[in-house]
């Protein structure tokens, strides 16, 4: 359904429809102010009406919890309204994501190495926050102008933050996101930690196809030990033995 | 042919101002054997007391045929009548229990296991375990992902990987235990506990002989050491002493 909404102080303009999930659909549109000045071109998610109260407070934690992160490496909200009959939010819209580019095969080792910095430094940043992501796979990170890749997609995301659980309560865990980038603890047991977003960045490296800095497998053999603790301990020591291997190209 | 000799039981929530969410069977003639059981609702989801009496309820209409009870087709059962609990309340579409039960026939016991109740049979002086608890780190250490010793500081002992819940895969453990291999004269003791029973028996597993050869003082003991270092959940124990004659050779 496509619509036209006033939210506050913005109007909001529907373009097209620009891509469909499980969740519901999003929207390219054009955000207005009540004065009728253009502010510019986003993206809208919405959700589908079908889907009950446990999806639509999936959906307000995804909001809330992406919201919160401030970072150029990370897909920005700016707009949202969770009481809606669909609730929805506005963010950055893209001009692709990295699975396309990956499919495309004209990335150099520079752009590659950059993309990878980048991706690294969103993630070390949720990590900061005390949330996990989840669900890092190359069709969530998303290239915005000027070559600026950003991490999205927080329908997964986790607080780490014990205090945030009211009460320690027996519960039943499950393992959630994309099974080529799940660690052996989230498929045997859906145990989520930093080691298991660090697996994921692992092989999302491996897509990239490094061949050209040999030193890299190693720091992907690193970050997809079977088991966690053989792994890196935090995102920024595996972004400085990567930048090490980037750097040793051709060693 | 299997007497039922004494019993022992007490279930009590953990604190007197909310529900006790375990549910229990004490020992019931079926056939020519006794059924009994403990369920305990998952407490991170509502409806959980729900979910383990209607275990019980199921669990307590079971027939036996050819001295057995159909396992798999039990938890089949109470699985899709827990689903039913989602359609008298929407809150309810999360809620689930464990379930332990044992069917104590004329040559052995049959058990009927998924999540972290226990069951142990008394061996001379000391209980042994016979389920395997269905919990997030019992999975890890089976798996070789973690050692015992390193998830002691990690968080994950309360969450379970399987339980009887409308959207969680059934993945149950049966076992069928000769007599013969428990003890060596007729008479067989029998525990089963919730996790907030057992947690306060691992704490310091022993007690006189004539304490665990008699299910009522053992559920007094037990009790009393519960309530002296305050309940950490709904607490529950089913014990029960059964004899049973050794086959006669007529020849």
């Amino acid at each position: 359904m496509l619509m036209e909404d006033v939210h506050g102080n913005y109007k909001i303009k529907v373009l097209s429809k620009i891509g469909q999930g499980g969740f519901g659909y999003v929207e390219h549109i054009e955000l207005f102010n009540l004065a009728g000045h253009k502010c510019g071109n986003y993206a809208r998610k919405v959700l589908s009406p079908e889907l009950n109260d446990e999806f639509r407070r999936r959906f307000a934690r995804e909001v809330t919890y992406q919201a919160s992160c401030v970072h150029n490496n990370i897909v920005h909200i700016y707009l949202c309204n969770l009481r809606a009959e669909q609730p929805w939010f506005v963010m950055n819209l893209a001009e692709g994501d990295l699975l396309k580019d990956l499919e495309e095969g004209n990335l150099s080792f520079n752009e590659k190495s950059d993309i990878l910095r980048m991706i690294f430094n969103g993630v070390a940043y949720i990590h900061s926050r005390g949330f996990l992501h989840r669900d890092i796979k190359p069709n969530n990170v998303l290239k915005f102008n000027k070559n600026t890749y950003k991490v999205s997609d927080f329908g997964l995301v986790k607080n780490l933050d014990k205090d945030a659980e009211s009460e320690v309560l027996t519960k039943i865990a499950s393992a959630m996101g994309t099974t080529r980038y799940m660690a052996p603890e989230v498929l045997y047991a859906g145990d989520y930690s930093k080691q298991t977003d660090i697996f994921a960045l692992g092989l999302l490296i491996e897509d990239l196809n490094l061949a050209e800095a040999p030193g890299v497998q190693r720091v992907i053999d690193k970050s997809t030990a079977r088991r966690p603790l053989d792994r890196y301990a935090e995102v920024s020591e595996m972004l400085k033995d990567l930048n090490l291997a980037l750097e040793g190209k051709g060693k | 042919m299997i007497k039922l000799i004494g019993c022992g039981v007490f279930s009590y929530p953990k604190n007197f101002d909310r529900n006790n969410q375990d549910s229990f069977l004490t020992p019931r003639n079926i056939g020519n054997g006794f059924l009994l059981a403990v369920a305990d609702g998952v407490g991170a989801y509502h409806g959980a007391d729900k979910a383990s009496k209607i275990a019980i309820d199921v669990l307590a209409e079971t027939k036996a045929m050819g001295g057995k009870i159909d396992v798999e087709s039990t938890f089949r059962t109470i699985k899709s009548e827990i689903a039913k609990l989602s359609i008298l309340n929407e809150s309810f579409q999360d809620a689930a229990t464990t379930l332990t039960f044992c069917y104590a026939g004329e040559k052995g016991f049959q058990i009927g296991h998924i999540g972290d109740c226990r069951i142990y049979v008394r061996k001379n002086d000391k209980l042994i375990q016979l389920t395997k608890d269905h919990t997030q780190h019992q999975k890890l250490i089976d798996e070789g992902i973690y050692r015992a010793s390193e998830l002691k500081k990690l968080s994950g002992k309360n969450t379970l990987f399987t339980a009887l819940s409308k959207n969680i895969n059934l993945q149950s453990q049966e076992i069928y235990i000769p007599y013969s291999e428990i003890t060596n004269d007729s008479y067989v003791d029998l525990f089963i506990m919730s996790d907030g029973a057992y947690h306060f028996w691992e704490k310091r597993p022993k007690f006189l002989l004539n304490t665990l050869s008699d299910p009522s003082s053992f559920a007094s003991s037990l009790h009393r050491r519960i309530k002296r270092f305050q309940p950490i959940d709904d607490y529950t124990l089913v014990a029960a002493k059964f004899s049973f004659l050794p086959e006669i050779n007529e020849n």
